[in-house]
């Protein structure tokens, strides 16, 4: 958008007509010509041109091509769509406008031209194209999150590896920052290899699966604590060629270079620069530099790293066995670079570095899913996205608006020229709020307006916008402010943030030369304002995700129910409920479109049918002013089946793994780790009990640890039968139970407490009928932190225990809050 | 001769013109343009080379560009030209083509005549 206007194209083979409609337009459009039909197609045909022009002026008789060739062309080539077309012939007879618009022009204008009218009718167009493309934007959204997701899943993968074969989640991510830095060190010494930076990233990202092949090597081998006879170190060594064949067999061309670059690494991380390596006996520069690079990285952290059959050696004594020639073979080059990186490498390695370093930032994401394969990281990245989403629509706004921006760190404001210019400020403004000159140039009101609007926006909701009467020294008048602030992943501090003033009425031409402004219907100057879209709008969008995904639908999560739009235009509930989709007979725990309708945020988790993958996402829109969730479904089995057998193995294991995570081995119930990771998810919780079992030491000390387990997992059961599903039990500790439940009235509180008593106090061991159990509980009523519930409640307990009392119940109460 | 009095002579609605393009000044400049506009000698020439289809499309050309400058009497005359041509077929239209030729004329002298 070259000086801040829009394009136009105008196609019309008289000169006269483009010169006057040039006339019109050029104060505030950039105006391309085009002189018959031929010519707007040639314009077109490039990638991503159309979206270039904010309209197009159209007319009908011309050589070449006339305007309904051209309108043909742009349906086939699916740019009727991205590009508005606005009639202008002096054609009058209603069989051409109609033939016009069945063919996707959204407007006629007739001759003669009248200034006005062809102004108002573009503005209106180009308006309504600009929402037509925030639905586009959506779409393209869409394709970077799919992106993104499939190299989650290579992440995935990766990790998944790492389980089987016992090593710290952190191997991939050593594996990465090793491979980076030698590659980076190298190219400083050599030009011997041609790598650019782009290289150098893809050969990082490739690293990560330099050892998937190790999915074939049975268990019993690959985590063989002693040493392998023969047999096994044959079995263990065809690993390399196994991944390489898992990567040949991927429907995806072997020629792309991710790909053909990863099966370097995985055939040739075990050769030897002496020849003396596996699978085929490489030497010399015949192996590639990024498998001579990551095989140097495996020894190394391997050296460093315990395994199941040695322990950790310091770097130190790694880098001497190495640089000894005692760990392998390599080239002398690299080991040159390892010399000069190695502080470097222990500094980046072997300390907290690792998290900060900018480059493994990603990685350390990645990491962290180790942890939780589900939600909270993936979300966290996607809301970071989501920013720099926000943050460069936010500024692809026209131009002749003032923008402001500032950093709460150093407390700095920094003003675009057109604010420094009609603000009568300099560019950039230490501690503003404390600046006279800053409330002198928006006039004390609106000073203090915009500040209060600022201070009392949240991390949930980052974006505000209010419309604020400027009496400035220079500035005066309505605006609309939009601000959108910017906070940290880790402890929601605010960052800074940035807002854009846009005047409303009144005639500011004079200042800025700007669009004279009566031409703009009202809603204009709302930017981001409404986001609700119509069903014809909502029917297009989905039409196009269908493109791209496995599965589109609208839902409404407040009744479960799926929202289906008719080709009439008609809207429908599906006669079943969304959660039938993942087999489920009730509301899925953790509902996405619930959580997206309250935040307004996109979300994203997996769901598991059977041994296949889904990854779903979440995205609000509000269909005619109804809110509900469109969710997009992605098969990702699709997507990264390496072979039918490792494509449900690595199903089953991500399924396995969250249980196992996430679930008391002994009891069944969810454990203390579920409780800390999820402690931001449990919402409605209103009443918290801490549960303890009466005497269990005593059971352990008198009939043997075997029959205190047997013990805790029968009371478990018979607890976890008393809540409801949508409550949450967790094994605290050792005997200690946590129960959290959501909306419960406080007479069905103290019901299901004395339910728990009762029922733990029944509970008999079929083979030691003689041991009685009882609990003692404290419960907690009210809502506040959920941990200070469960702290009050383990005071309680702790009181019922002491008065033997069996349970003890009591509101929060204000002395209670912090 | 002024604006005023020129578009009097060539039979054109001086008061439509200015409203749409918003004073003198512009319509003034493209009434000079027109003198440079080759849709009346293209169509000439294609009429007499019995180019049936360029013929139509430049008639329709010159019709549409009167009809934005307001030249009203060159319009109505074009404009049925346009019509008879529809089609790409060039039948009797001699009776029409010398109108046009009349209101043409008329047309350039009265720009001509413009004062500047």
């Amino acid at each position: 958008m070259a000086n801040g206007k829009q394009k136009i194209l105008i196609v019309d083979d008289s000169v006269m007509n483009r010169a006057l409609l040039e006339s019109m337009l050029e104060d505030q459009y950039e105006v391309v010509e085009a002189e018959h039909g031929g010519e707007a197609v040639a314009l077109l045909q490039e990638d991503g041109a159309a979206a270039e022009y904010a309209v197009m002026l159209l007319d009908i008789q011309m050589p070449i091509m006339d305007g309904f060739g051209v309108l043909r062309y742009m349906n086939e080539a699916h740019l009727i769509e991205a590009l508005p077309v606005i009639m202008i012939s002096s054609e009058t007879s209603p069989a051409f406008i109609e033939q016009a618009y069945d063919l996707g022009a959204t407007d006629y204008i007739s001759r003669p031209f009248d200034e006005a009218v062809v102004r108002r009718r573009i503005a209106n167009t180009v308006l309504l194209n600009a929402r037509q493309r925030r639905l586009t934007d959506i779409v393209v959204d869409q394709l970077r999150e799919k992106r993104k997701s499939d190299q989650l899943m290579i992440s995935i993968l990766a990790h998944i590896v790492e389980f089987r074969n016992g090593e710290s989640g952190m191997h991939v991510l050593h594996i990465h920052v090793f491979t980076r830095l030698l590659l980076t060190h190298l190219l400083t010494k050599t030009d011997r290899y041609p790598l650019t930076r782009d290289d150098i990233n893809m050969i990082c990202t490739a690293s990560t699966l330099h050892d998937i092949g190790k999915l074939s090597v049975p268990d019993e081998v690959l985590n063989k604590p002693g040493r392998f006879t023969d047999e096994e170190f044959a079995i263990m060594k065809q690993h390399t060629t196994a991944g390489a064949e898992m990567l040949r067999a991927l429907p995806y061309d072997p020629e792309e270079p991710l790909l053909k670059m990863s099966y370097a690494i995985c055939r040739w991380h075990h050769e030897r620069y002496d020849g003396r390596g596996y699978p085929d006996g490489l030497s010399g520069d015949d192996i590639p530099i990024a498998a001579q690079v990551v095989a140097m990285a495996d020894v190394y952290d391997a050296l460093t790293s315990e395994r199941c059959y040695k322990k950790a050696f310091s770097h130190a004594q790694a880098m001497e066995m190495i640089l000894g020639g005692q760990c392998g073979a390599f080239n002398p080059l690299l080991l040159d670079c390892l010399r000069d990186v190695g502080d470097e490498l222990n500094r980046l390695i072997h300390s907290d570095q690792v998290q900060e370093d900018e480059a493994a930032a990603e990685y350390g994401h990645i990491t962290q899913q180790l942890h939780n394969y589900g939600l909270h990281s993936t979300e966290q990245r996607m809301q970071e996205q989501d920013y720099a989403y926000r943050r460069y629509r936010f500024l692809m706004g026209t131009a002749n608006e003032i923008y402001f921006s500032y950093t709460d760190q150093n407390s700095v404001m920094k003003l675009n020229p057109c604010a420094v210019r009609r603000m009568g400020l300099r560019s950039t403004v230490d501690h503003p709020l404390q600046s006279q000159e800053v409330i002198d140039s928006l006039g004390k009101d609106a000073a203090a307006l915009i500040y209060a609007k600022v201070a009392e926006i949240t991390s949930s909701e980052p974006e505000v916008h209010f419309d604020v009467h400027i009496s400035g020294a220079l500035l005066q008048g309505d605006f609309h402010c939009h601000c959108l602030t910017f906070w940290s992943g880790t402890d929601q501090k605010r960052i800074g943030l940035i807002a854009k003033l846009t005047e409303l009425t009144s005639d500011h031409s004079a200042v800025t030369g700007s669009p004279a402004p009566e031409l703009v219907p009202e809603d204009a100057a709302q930017p981001g304002g409404g986001d609700s879209m119509t069903r014809k709008e909502a029917r297009s969008l989905i039409r196009h995700l269908r493109k791209m995904f496995d599965a589109v639908r609208l839902v409404n999560p407040e009744r479960h129910l799926e929202i289906v739009i008719n080709e009439d235009g008609t809207l429908e509930e599906a006669p079943f409920q969304c959660f039938f989709t993942w087999n489920r007979a009730e509301p899925c725990e953790n509902c996405i479109s619930r959580k997206c309708l309250t935040s307004h945020r996109r979300m994203s988790k997996f769901e598991f049918v059977e041994s296949d993958v889904y990854h779903v996402h979440a995205v609000y829109l509000e269909l005619e002013g109804q809110p509900c969730a469109l969710e997009l479904i992605d098969k990702i089995s699709d997507q990264v089946v390496l072979m039918d057998a490792s494509h449900q193995q690595m199903a089953r294991t991500i399924a396995d793994y969250r249980k196992e995570i996430y679930t008391d081995p002994l009891t069944g119930v969810q454990n203390r780790r579920y409780y800390e990771e999820h402690l931001n998810d449990f919402q409605d919780v209103n009443a918290v009990a801490m549960i303890d079992l009466d005497h269990f030491k005593q059971i352990n000390d008198t009939c043997g640890h075997p029959v205190g387990d047997l013990a805790l997992t029968r009371i478990a059961g018979v607890l976890r039968s008393c809540v409801r599903r949508s409550d949450v039990l967790v094994r605290f500790g050792g005997d200690e139970f946590v129960a959290l439940f959501r909306s419960m009235p406080y007479r069905k509180f103290e019901e299901k407490l004395h339910e728990m008593s009762d029922a733990v106090r029944q509970t008999r061991l079929p083979d030691h009928p003689q041991l009685e159990f009882s609990v003692s509980i404290g419960g907690i009523y009210g809502e506040n932190d959920i941990p200070d519930m469960v702290a009050l409640a383990d005071d309680l307990m702790y009181q019922a225990k002491r008065e033997n009392s069996g349970s003890k119940i009591r509101f929060l109460t204000g002395s209670d809050m912090p | 001769m002024n604006l005023k009095e020129c578009y009097a002579h060539m039979g054109g609605d001086y008061d439509a013109v200015t409203g749409r393009l918003r004073g003198e000044e512009r319509v003034i400049k493209f009434l000079r343009l027109f003198l440079k506009d080759d849709s009346y000698s293209n169509l000439c020439a294609s009429l007499d080379a019995g180019d049936g289809d360029t013929a139509f499309r430049a008639a329709h050309t010159l019709k549409g560009v009167c009809q934005n400058l307001a030249l009203d009497r060159l319009y109505a005359s074009s404009a049925e030209l346009t019509e008879a041509l529809r089609g790409g077929v060039i039948g009797d239209v001699s009776a029409l083509r010398a109108r046009v030729e009349t209101d043409y004329q008329t047309t350039l002298d009265a720009i001509a005549q413009l004062d500047t």
